[in-house]
């Protein structure tokens, strides 16, 4: 059991949320950084998806109320190893409130987070009283049941993951981001209606560097610098948007969308930031200055590519690290 | 990836987009998460890490021209149901019925009549789970939405904006005028499917007699 002892700035349950479910007008929510849970969990034995916390800007205060092995990461904790198993004894406190290097910190524990689902994920969605913990956001005096999950979903190891062993990720694995204002570049494929925005406004949004806006949320990225505008006015008839997708709204200010974005939008897409930076994206915090940079949809493939293979291996040492101790 | 059918929205679009992913869905490619239909267009969702490279690329569009290919009538069982929904127009149910009546310069009567006279079909399911956009409105009731939105638009509520009619399905904030309400559960999580309408449904609305209308 896991108590809130102070909740944070937004503090939230999440899993990989509820993919597949769009043409139901179902948000697929889930981890703004999807990568950064899934090499937690899977550091830990748990399934990829299984719901541990998200936090931002300002991390919780928690109180182990069992012995509890838990991993952090994505953000970093001063202090704190992150990508790394830690066991943590019953009744001691945890301070994850001062974060650096990202907006988003995971903590995902062995054995994953025991809640109530809807549409087979945990996952907060905002004003719809889904769970998470009744839809909302975490409060000081919460308590959340860890420790079940894992064993009752099917763990990738045997049985969840109960003692730390000197077992930590690659830092590789999730790069830390540049010191707060710090420029970030994020790869990008052209977007469906790039055309729109002609050769022009294209080499002028490439070059171009964004400011991100305080009003960011976990619906989407905004970014405030020069207007991106249509050489005309022109209306899109509302379709499918997708994580990461660059909106251009008529006040020519673009909003990156992320793991709450709705199912369908009706601005003009300039842009699509590939898989691989989704994290990237996620991690940007208010000051944060933003680059686009224009890549192919085969470097998109290979990047990505990289990167799954890097997490294979941790899950197949992870597997391996079990069968020995078993 | 998206796929155009039309540059303009109307009912036979929406239903040959639904078709097209009913079709597709019928016939799976490895590797593709999802389809998502919507007006004019139709979206496909895959694993760039199964359908990978220029082999990839390949075979989706392939699969994707051969359900566009296919005759229409192919799949006339999946052409949209029809759906009649029972609303209580005006009052409470209908919080805006007065003020839509008012802007549009006609009486709350002749608005009820006009919404509930159209013939409407499904463009896109989306805004929140279960939110039908409706084609058809008749162009009398095309109104801005509110200047102020609401923080809370009660579920089941049927409303108008921007010339297109919908439902909430769930309490959430919205800035559309608000007409009536119906009983009708939108969306629920443990039905199958969850939501009530699909792209290409046709729907009505009847006043329930006795209401506040």
């Amino acid at each position: 059991m896991i108590e809130v002892i102070e909740a944070g700035t937004f503090t939230s349950v999440q899993d990989l949320g509820r993919p597949g479910w769009a043409a139901q007008g179902v948000p697929p929510g889930g981890a703004a950084d999807p990568f950064a849970l899934r090499v937690l969990n899977t550091l830990l034995g748990n399934p990829e998806a299984t719901p541990g916390l998200e936090c931002t800007l300002r991390g919780p205060v928690l109180r182990c109320l069992d012995d509890t092995v838990l991993a952090i990461g994505g953000a970093e904790v001063p202090g704190w190893p992150g990508l790394r198993r830690r066991q943590v004894a019953a009744g001691q406190q945890i301070d994850l409130s001062q974060l650096s290097g990202g907006a988003r910190l995971y903590v995902a524990f062995a054995g994953g987070l025991a809640l109530p689902t809807v549409l087979g994920s945990a996952s907060m969605l905002p004003r719809s009283g889904w769970p998470g913990l009744a839809g909302r956001a975490l409060r000081a005096g919460d308590r959340l049941a860890c420790g079940s999950a894992a064993g009752a979903t099917g763990s990738v190891v045997s049985k969840p993951v109960h003692s730390v062993r000197a077992w930590s990720a690659s830092p590789a694995l999730l790069p830390a981001g540049p010191p707060a204002g710090g420029l970030r570049p994020v790869r990008a494929l052209a977007g469906p209606q790039s055309e729109w925005f002609g050769e022009d406004g294209m080499r002028a949004f490439f070059a171009a560097e964004f400011r991100v806006n305080p009003r960011s949320d976990r619906m989407g990225v905004r970014l405030e610098g020069a207007a991106v505008r249509l050489p005309s006015p022109r209306e899109l008839i509302s379709e499918a948007v997708a994580f990461g997708s660059v909106q251009v709204p008529p006040d020519g200010q673009p909003i990156v969308l992320l793991a709450d974005r709705p199912t369908l939008g009706g601005y003009p897409k300039i842009a699509q930031v590939i898989t691989a930076d989704r994290g990237v994206v996620a991690q940007l915090r208010p000051g944060d200055r933003v680059r686009f940079v224009p890549v192919t949809l085969a470097e998109a493939h290979a990047a990505l590519r990289r990167r799954e293979a890097a997490l294979a291996q941790l899950r197949q040492g992870v597997v391996m690290a079990e069968e020995r101790s078993c | 990836m998206l796929v155009d059918l039309a540059a303009a929205a109307d009912p036979v679009t929406a239903r040959r987009a639904q078709v097209v992913c009913v079709r597709l869905r019928a016939s799976p490619l490895p590797g593709v998460l999802e389809c998502i239909p919507a007006f004019v267009t139709v979206c496909v969702h895959y694993d760039p890490l199964v359908l990978a490279g220029e082999d990839g690329r390949v075979r989706l569009e392939a699969w994707i021209a051969a359900a566009l290919a296919a005759p229409d009538d192919a799949l006339a069982p999946v052409r949209g149901r029809e759906v009649t929904l029972r609303v209580r127009y005006g009052g409470e149910d209908g919080p805006d019925l007065e003020s839509v009546a008012t802007a549009l310069g006609i009486t709350a009567e002749a608005v009820v009549g006009l919404h509930s006279g159209a013939s409407y079909t499904v463009g896109a399911v989306g805004f929140s789970p279960g939110f039908p956009y409706l084609l058809g409105l008749p162009p009398q009731l095309t109104l801005p939405r509110r200047a102020t939105p609401r923080a809370s638009v009660p579920a089941g509520s049927v409303a108008i904006a921007a010339g297109q009619a919908g439902i909430y399905p769930q309490a959430t904030p919205g800035g559309w005028h608000l007409l009536g309400r119906t009983d009708a559960v939108l969306f629920a999580p443990d039905r199958d499917p969850p939501a009530l309408l699909a792209v290409g449904d046709r729907v009505r609305f009847v006043p329930e007699t006795g209401g506040s209308a």
